[in-house]
């Protein structure tokens, strides 16, 4: 479905992604973990086409994602970037409707499929109660729930987050990693997903890829990545991990002679 | 999106409507000569005395009229730039288009009325007429592609990048204007500066008919906008991933825009802070509503131009203070108290 | 410095009369023809000097305004500044018959007003970088839209302050740089003495508190006197724009690590641009005069925009 080849991507001469190679599984949740500057975000908006690689490709159902027309691209993948800007004053219902536009263009919307879509989207997201309220007066994580509802509006089978949870406090971080759980797993939506904090990845993630100076340093299910040698050289933290009863790891760490080496 | 059809939006649509026509009555009753409804009733249906024909025909209904259109040109361009460079100060003068425009069309004027006035003294005043738009146009549009591709970071529009770049050569162009003018236009001086200050005096329907075409052409322009404007609003990674080819809208939405304000400086020369404050305060009583913002912009900005023009006329008589002053002077306070609200 | 002296000469060679080298020596040493005198001393010395202390004042007030805003886009031009002194000034001239005096005075109270209304408008606490420029924007426009339409009251007069607004040294001897002299000397004096405070004003100014600065005192101060140069020389030359701008920039590219450094030779910039810029007015459109303030726009907005692309700006929402 999506996948990349070898691809390196660079913003100007500097180079951010180096030679990666991997594929994002159909229907599940994937995460991209590293630290600052690995090249997560960087990755992500090459998958939505945002960023022409410097060598290798990026596929989307084995076609380079350069070359799918823009529209026909946002039917197939939504992106919710970092820091999102929000429109003056727009109410919930309209940033949610805002996501129909590729399914549409120039005249008006026809009311019944667009509206069904938004209201549904809504509803997947639970945030239907606050769709006459404008979006800025909500909390982070209701708000984020409105970007993601959105995306949703878009009705798209792949959906990318860049950093969804890095600005939220714990409570929403957990409201929002758990909806993209259950639309991943009543709904089949495919999630990519950049997160920095490790448990939250373990605890989420089918698979999980770990970035480090622009390198995939190691790609596979949580129990097979989270491993104290990994995580040492990657974050340069000691760990101790033990398994949970969902077989998933648990990680904590203590910084013994931490020596934060940029990665670049 | 919403369809404007339901409570508060419509009866701010309507207010504005009705204001308008206010206005627009105003406009041609009043002036150095006022005139009572029924004699304008007459006026315009054929039934009274010549003079009073003369008077609101030749003189009233086209300049009341060009005022209008003129406000609708700077309230929608200013609009149209405002979102594009997500700076609520921007407008056509902060730009540089308008002083592109200015630039261009005085050096037309003093070279056209060089050429001219050797050959025939009588045709200046039509020279002038008919080509203006055309070269305040070119002028407008060279500057507003400089400003664009300027303003370029990374190969995408960066809108910061964009005022400022405009900024700066607003002011080089606006210098230049004035040391042309000091320089070459000595004989012109009282023309032009008149020009330069944004004024309707003189405004007839042959104005009219130059700038009309172009109205025409910014609203159709604008209405397709309106869609693509909606999903601009949000951050430019995000409208990529909706699907929106966004150089290329805005690209689009920066030619409409320096159609309209350009064309407008072609007739009238530059008038600020229409475009200015007329954009906030279609946002402040419209909302997100996007559709909203622009009809209101439309109707509000043809009455701010139409009531500072009267204004201009009939409170300092027999001096005619230009349309472009009075926007200023109007403008300022209102838009210091707008700002003191802002965070 | 070398260079200074050298457009110095020159300044004092060219303009609708060529003088050579040597009969500029024998009208220093009062031996040439009077026609010679006359233009070398009266008209040629008193301009070129006025050109370099005018642009010296322009460059030191831009220097200390980009400084203590911590604020590279900051310009009495681009802040407003000169734009409503020169509304002031054209205000007096034709609503009255001002007395030499009250030139500088008006100007100063007008740009005081179009500096303030500018900080006023980009928000007290913030005042981010580009907002204060875009403010300073809207002042200008303001400014110059009300300067316009007081032009067409003045009737006859137009033509000429059509002329002073463009910015010119011309006809500038040594009444005018007498009369101005002590309104630019007295600002630049005080501010080389005040090179400690200034120093720690470009520093966080929470940095500059905990070292006991009164930091808004000192900023205002500071920013007064740069206004006050500014103004006065707007007063008497009309607005010319841009150098106030450029100058620290070069200045700043030549001092590296220095800072001591930067406010003189953004002095010696400035003066060096507007007698360069002068000299080029004179001589472009022989005989002619070209007025001084188009140049500094056809060669300060261009360097600007370059500067523009090549800095990588702080980023605003």
């Amino acid at each position: 479905m999506l996948r990349t080849e070898h691809l390196s991507l660079a913003y100007g001469d500097k180079p951010v992604v180096d030679n990666v190679s991997l594929a994002i599984p159909e229907g599940g949740i994937t995460c991209l973990l590293g630290p600052n500057g690995s090249g997560k975000s960087t990755l992500l908006k090459s998958f939505a086409g945002l960023l022409p690689a410097r060598s290798g490709q990026v596929y989307l159902d084995d076609r380079p994602v350069e070359q799918w027309d823009r529209r026909r691209l946002a039917l197939r993948l939504a992106m919710l970037p970092q820091k999102p800007i929000v429109p003056d004053g727009i109410r919930v219902r309209d940033l949610v409707a805002l996501g129909r536009f590729p399914h549409r263009k120039w005249w008006q919307r026809n009311l019944t499929t667009d509206d069904s879509a938004t209201l549904n989207a809504m509803a997947m997201t639970g945030v239907s109660d606050l769709a006459e309220r404008p979006v800025e007066a909500l909390s982070g994580g209701q708000q984020q729930r409105v970007w993601i509802a959105m995306a949703l509006a878009q009705e798209t089978d792949i959906l990318l987050l860049d950093e969804p949870t890095t600005f939220l406090d714990w409570g929403y971080q957990l409201e929002v990693l758990e909806l993209l759980s259950t639309l991943n797993r009543q709904h089949g939506l495919t999630v990519v997903m950049s997160l920095h904090d490790l448990n939250q990845a373990a605890q989420f993630a089918d698979r999980i890829a770990v970035l480090a100076g622009g390198q995939l340093e190691s790609i596979g299910n949580p129990g097979e990545v989270i491993t104290e040698p990994l995580i040492n050289q990657v974050f340069r933290v000691h760990t101790s991990i033990i398994t949970g009863p969902d077989g998933r790891p648990f990680c904590s760490g203590f910084a013994e002679s931490f020596k934060y080496a940029s990665p670049f | 999106m919403q369809i404007p059809g339901a409570g508060p939006v419509a009866r701010l649509l309507l207010a504005g409507g009705l204001s308008l026509v206010v206005v627009i009555v105003a406009g041609v009753q009043l002036g150095a000569v006022d005139l009572t409804w029924s004699q304008v009733w007459a006026g315009l249906t054929g039934n009274s005395s010549q003079h009073v024909q003369r008077v609101v025909f030749e003189l009233r209904l086209p300049r009341t009229l060009a005022g209008a259109l003129i406000g609708i040109h700077f309230a929608l361009s200013g609009w149209l730039l405002q979102l594009l460079s997500r700076n609520p100060l921007a407008e056509a003068g902060i730009l540089g288009i308008s002083a592109g425009a200015s630039l261009v069309a005085v050096a037309a004027f003093i070279i056209g009325d060089w050429i001219v006035s050797s050959a025939n003294p009588y045709n200046n005043a039509s020279f002038a007429l008919q080509y203006l738009p055309l070269f305040a146009m070119a002028g407008g549009l060279v500057t507003a592609l400089s400003v664009y591709f300027l303003g370029m970071r990374h190969g995408h529009l960066s809108p910061v990048k964009m005022t400022l770049t405009g900024a700066v050569i607003a002011g080089m162009l606006h210098a230049l204007t004035t040391g042309a003018l000091a320089f070459w236009g000595h004989a012109h001086t009282e023309l032009v500066a008149q020009w330069l200050a944004g004024s309707l005096y003189g405004a007839e329907w042959q104005h009219l008919r130059a700038l009309l075409p172009w109205t025409l052409i910014g609203l159709a322009g604008v209405g397709l906008l309106v869609r693509p404007l909606e999903v601009m609003q949000l951050d430019d990674q995000h409208a990529r991933t909706l699907g929106l080819g966004l150089n290329r809208w805005r690209a689009f939405a920066l030619l409409i825009a320096t159609l309209l304000a350009a064309s407008a400086v072609g007739v009238v020369g530059p008038v600020g802070f229409i475009g200015l404050l007329i954009p906030h305060i279609s946002r402040r009583l419209a909302g997100a509503n996007l559709p909203a913002q622009l009809v209101l912009c439309v109707l509000l900005g043809a009455v701010l131009a139409v009531l500072a023009d009267l204004l201009g006329r009939t409170l300092f008589t027999p001096y005619e203070v230009p349309v472009g002053v009075v926007s200023a002077v109007l403008g300022v306070p209102f838009f210091l108290y707008l700002l003191s609200r802002q965070p | 410095m070398l260079l200074l002296m050298l457009l110095f000469f020159v300044g004092l060679m060219a303009g609708s009369r060529w003088v050579s080298p040597t009969l500029l020596l024998t009208a220093m040493d009062g031996s040439s023809d009077l026609l010679t005198r006359i233009t070398v001393l009266e008209l040629r010395l008193p301009r070129n000097l006025l050109g370099i202390l005018g642009g010296a004042a322009l460059g030191v007030a831009g220097a200390v305004m980009q400084g203590v805003t911590r604020n590279p886009l900051a310009s009495p031009g681009l802040t407003g500044v000169i734009a409503s002194a020169a509304l002031a000034v054209v205000s007096l001239h034709t609503l009255s018959t001002p007395g030499a005096l009250w030139l500088p005075l008006m100007a100063l109270a007008g740009g005081l007003l179009g500096g303030a209304l500018t900080f006023a408008i980009a928000g007290r606490r913030q005042l981010q970088p580009e907002r204060v420029v875009l403010a300073g924007i809207a002042v200008t426009s303001l400014a110059t839209a009300l300067t316009t339409g007081l032009l067409l009251v003045s009737g006859a007069e137009a033509a000429e302050l059509y002329y002073w607004l463009a910015g010119s040294l011309m006809g500038r001897g040594w009444l005018q740089l007498q009369m101005v002299l002590p309104w630019l000397l007295l600002p630049l004096g005080t501010l080389f003495v005040m090179q400690r405070p200034f120093r720690l004003l470009q520093l966080d100014d929470d940095l500059a508190l905990a070292m006991g600065l009164a930091v808004g005192r000192w900023r205002l101060i500071f920013l007064l006197l740069a206004l006050l140069l500014a103004a006065a020389l707007v007063a008497f030359t009309g607005p010319i724009v841009f150098i106030g701008l450029v100058a620290p920039h070069i200045a700043r590219r030549m001092i590296g690590n220095q800072i001591q450094h930067w406010l003189p030779l953004s002095a010696l910039f400035g003066g060096l641009l507007l007698l360069a810029a002068d000299i080029l007015a004179r001589q472009l459109a022989f005989p002619q005069e070209l007025p001084v303030g188009m140049l500094t726009a056809l060669i300060g907005a261009p360097w600007l925009v370059y500067l523009l692309n090549s800095r990588t700006s702080p980023r605003s929402a």
